[in-house]
């Protein structure tokens, strides 16, 4: 088994040299096949080498028939990532002004305080009203300011969420751009991993 | 009162001894070439009490605060350990001496007193107000403040000096800090000596995948690919020319998953300070990480 594995990975390597080949535990004839050795690379097939057969992770594939089909610097998750992006930008504005909104509480307990220290004054009405008045502003920056905890896992949701999808246009990016190094286009590459087996046999009948 | 003017003459004498040691201490330090024998006289200098004249007082613009004089011992730390020049200038009207390091024309350094109860001087850039490093002449400390000289690395009087400038800076740094291990300081410059690139230890243990995925995102926009480390060991890397950035993962004794940088430069002269200054995705990585990925330094002594 061994030396069938080893045959089989060296000559895959010869046809693919990009392609990473993970061994199963469990499955000695079995193995995981990344392409490329980038940070999280992508598992894009399973070969079984006792059926000498490649099974390609289908959605990998059209996702990248996708992407050729973008004009060039774009890609499939650029809209999202851009609604995502303004939604995070009005969440962290709203956290910058935390400050500000300190701030201004503290300049309306100090207009409270002085206005009940006013309040024997002959202007009680309108000292009354005065007061509510500003109650109802500080009661709103603080109602603002308890909402800060809530939007920080909001905008730590929103962020996590759009690195993810960087991540998978930036995966993409590398792997069509390791497959074009090497293949005219996403077809053809396609077309030799669905020959393998066929030119396999070829190979080791033309050695005998 | 009777007045005794032979005591009063004495008391003269007296003061005058007081200010004749000072002449003394001054006149040594601007002679000293040895590091202990200059560390010595500023120890002198520092703890010199000046009430001890009685009678005579000093008030003149000519008279200056510790932080001027640990200024000038450290000038001439700098001046043995470095080509490149080093000038003290005592702008007007100031009383603490500025150091100019001829590889960074567009900045100015001066020390300042640290407020802890050891005591202690910051090194600092004038016009950013960011610390280089802690020197405490007394407990016999020097550390490099890893988060202000990060940023400082990245400011425009330093990117503008360039990678050079940055090289000689932190050669001359690193070869004060030897200059005080040999005369049994406790140092810390960590991630600063070209020599000793490696095992630079990350503050938080157990990172989660997205700060790497954080990396390889930033990176893939710069054209850089942070690739899986081979050949059994366990992280990523990043290849930036000839030099490898290595980001490397151990498991310690409790089986938690400590992370460190390697720096793999076989020119010896990239640390990752210039990585800082030279891929700005880098530093606004480990700037938005910090908590996690940052270096560990001796932070307790430096306080804002």
């Amino acid at each position: 088994m061994f030396n069938l594995n080893f045959t089989i990975c060296q000559y895959l390597k010869q046809q693919f040299s990009f392609f990473d080949f993970v061994a199963t535990s469990d499955e000695p004839s079995i193995y995981q096949v990344y392409i490329g050795t980038w940070w999280d690379h992508r598992q894009f097939a399973i070969l079984d080498v006792l059926s000498l057969t490649l099974t390609i992770n289908k959605k990998i594939v059209s996702e990248w028939q996708e992407t050729i089909k973008l004009p060039t610097g774009a890609n499939i998750n650029d809209i999202q990532i851009r609604e995502i992006k303004q939604i995070t930008n009005g969440l962290q504005t709203f956290l910058d002004d935390e400050t500000k909104r300190n701030l201004e509480v503290q300049v309306l307990n100090d207009q409270l305080a002085q206005l009940k220290e006013n309040k024997s004054g002959l202007l009680g009405r309108t000292d009354k009203k005065a007061r509510e008045e500003l109650e109802n502003k500080r009661d709103l920056l603080l109602a603002s300011q308890q909402r800060v905890p809530e939007v920080k896992a909001k905008l730590a949701e929103h962020e996590s969420e759009m690195l993810q999808l960087e991540k998978d246009d930036a995966l993409r990016h590398l792997e069509i751009e390791e497959i074009l190094s090497h293949f005219d286009d996403i077809d053809a590459f396609i077309q030799k991993v669905d020959h393998l087996y066929v030119d396999y046999l070829k190979t080791l009948l033309q050695k005998k | 009162m009777n007045f005794d003017t032979y005591n009063y003459s004495q008391q003269l004498k007296k003061d005058l001894e007081v200010f004749q040691r000072w002449q003394v201490l001054i006149e040594a330090l601007s002679e000293a070439n040895q590091t202990a024998e200059i560390l010595d006289i500023t120890k002198k200098i520092l703890a010199f009490d000046v009430h001890k004249s009685e009678i005579m007082r000093v008030a003149s613009e000519h008279w200056y605060p510790n932080t001027h004089w640990i200024a000038v011992a450290f000038s001439n730390l700098a001046k043995m350990t470095s080509l490149s020049h080093t000038q003290v200038i005592l702008p007007k009207m100031q009383k603490v001496a500025e150091l100019h390091f001829e590889e960074f024309p567009n900045a100015a350094f001066q020390f300042t007193k640290a407020p802890l109860a050891a005591g202690g001087y910051y090194l600092e850039e004038i016009s950013q107000n960011l610390r280089v490093a802690y020197w405490d002449i007394v407990n016999k400390r020097f550390y490099l403040d890893t988060v202000h000289f990060m940023k400082l690395v990245q400011t425009e009087a330093i990117q503008i000096a360039g990678v050079e400038a940055l090289t000689i800076f932190q050669k001359r740094l690193t070869a004060i800090s030897y200059l005080l291990k040999d005369n049994e300081y406790s140092i810390d410059i960590v991630g600063l000596d070209m020599t000793d690139t490696q095992n630079l230890m990350m503050q938080q243990k157990d990172l989660s995948a997205e700060i790497l995925d954080s990396l390889f995102v930033e990176a893939a926009k710069q054209n850089f690919v942070l690739t899986l480390l081979q050949n059994d060991k366990d992280g990523a890397v990043l290849k930036i020319g000839s030099v490898s950035l290595e980001i490397i993962q151990h498991r310690d004794q409790q089986e938690h998953a400590v992370w460190q940088y390697d720096i793999i430069d076989n020119n010896k002269r990239v640390t990752i300070y210039t990585l800082f200054q030279q891929l700005p995705f880098f530093a606004n990585w480990y700037e938005k990480w910090f908590n996690e990925v940052g270096l560990k330094d001796k932070r307790a002594v430096f306080v804002d």
